[in-house]
């Protein structure tokens, strides 16, 4: 069991390439060629600017409700008040928030060159590396009392589920986003991206705001995509 | 640097340099004394020498070094880079030239110290563990601890989607 989830761990970070420690100031976010995340450090309050006195927008603690280590998008950094900080995407409601950190609560900087686009309309999932579509396939998402949000979030955890025959099915990736509906689901009410037991519905509009992905494809994309990777729901 | 303990010197290791007239103000770098010279002769001031690097785990190694100073922030994660300044210092005087140590998890690393008794190492450990910093100019050594690497990925869980 501890082979299989060392294994497991080894995988999700496989094709995340750390950061250069002279990564450039300004802009870090370039989704399908350059995005940056990190890892955070200390449990920390984001603010609405980079200054210890400006509005609380968010908390940010060390692990994920799933038991993995937290981690936050980088968008840009700036120096202010004699410290650097970096504007983060938060895994908070309001679904897509943003906000400052200083840039020592969190880790090395790593980046990855994926960018995962779901699109609402033709429902399909593509990904584009290094400006290149490598992948696509028809997903499931919310449906009309459930919709999935859109908006710019992150790959947050890669979660294997005890059992492939769950709703899950093979894989579940969850993101940054919240659904705006079901504020009261257990765990917080965050969107994943994940597999499914009934390939059949799909593509459609049928989850609960997920996107679900036939277990083949949601493979596929393990592959190609690890956490951190940039997600963008139109 | 063998890493065989070599027999000090002068005097016990452990004990602090007395008698140290000739001293310059602290902030003031010298020269670590070379490996075949008595310490205390070169610059003119008496600075307890190892010169060699104890075997971590001995009991020359046991206490924490006196003249090896990290950032008490420190953090070091397996899998990550880490910066870690080293900077030597004994009786408050900076050492230039002394050979520092880092033994990581996965391997020792021996750099010179600057003229301002700093040292930088640029790490990676592959795996959590700790390390170690020992400098040629003291005895004892200074720890860090090696997180373990960051978990982004878990098996056998119930996950909590919205589905």
């Amino acid at each position: 069991m501890l082979r299989r989830l060392l294994l497991v761990t080894a995988a999700g970070l496989a094709t995340v390439a750390p950061a250069a420690a002279a990564a450039p100031g300004g802009t870090l976010s370039q989704p399908g060629y350059r995005s940056h995340f990190a890892f955070v450090d200390r449990a920390v309050v984001a603010r609405s600017a980079p200054s210890l006195r400006a509005r609380a927008v968010g908390r940010l603690g060390l692990r994920t409700g799933d038991g993995t280590d937290e981690l936050v998008g980088v968008l840009s950094r700036r120096r202010s008040g004699g410290q650097d900080w970096l504007r983060v995407q938060l895994p908070v409601r309001p679904t897509g928030a943003t906000g400052w950190i200083p840039r020592s609560t969190v880790g090395e900087l790593r980046y990855v060159d994926t960018w995962l686009k779901i699109d609402r309309r033709r429902l399909r999932a593509t990904l584009i590396r290094r400006g290149k579509v490598v992948f696509t396939a028809p997903v499931g998402i919310g449906r009309t009392k459930w919709p999935t949000p859109a908006g710019s979030f992150y790959v947050r955890d890669r979660l294997v589920p005890a059992s492939e025959g769950g709703i899950y099915g093979s894989l579940a990736f969850g993101t940054s986003a919240h659904s705006d509906v079901l504020t009261d689901w257990p765990g917080g009410g965050f969107i994943g991206i994940h597999g499914t037991n009934e390939p059949g519905l799909l593509p459609g509009r049928v989850s609960h705001g997920c996107v679900r992905m036939r277990n083949a494809d949601i493979l596929r994309l393990d592959t190609l995509m690890s956490v951190g990777t940039p997600v963008t729901i139109r | 640097a063998t890493g065989t303990p070599a027999a000090p010197a002068t005097g016990t290791p452990a004990a602090p340099a007395t008698g140290t007239p000739e001293a310059p103000a602290a902030g003031t770098p010298v020269t670590s004394p070379p490996a075949s010279a008595t310490a205390g002769t070169s610059a003119g001031i008496t600075v307890p020498t190892a010169r060699s690097f104890p075997v971590v785990g001995s009991s020359l190694a046991a206490r924490p070094s006196r003249c090896v100073a990290t950032s008490r922030s420190q953090r070091v994660t397996a899998g990550e880079q880490a910066t870690v300044r080293v900077v030597v210092r004994a009786n408050g005087v900076l050492i230039r030239g002394a050979a520092v140590r880092v033994t990581t998890p996965d391997g020792t690393i021996t750099k010179r110290s600057d003229r301002h008794g700093v040292v930088i190492f640029r790490v990676r450990p592959s795996r959590s563990g700790r390390l170690v910093i020992q400098a040629d100019s003291c005895f004892g050594m200074r720890t860090i601890r090696v997180r373990p690497a960051r978990v982004a990925s878990r098996g056998g869980v119930s996950p909590q989607f919205t589905g």
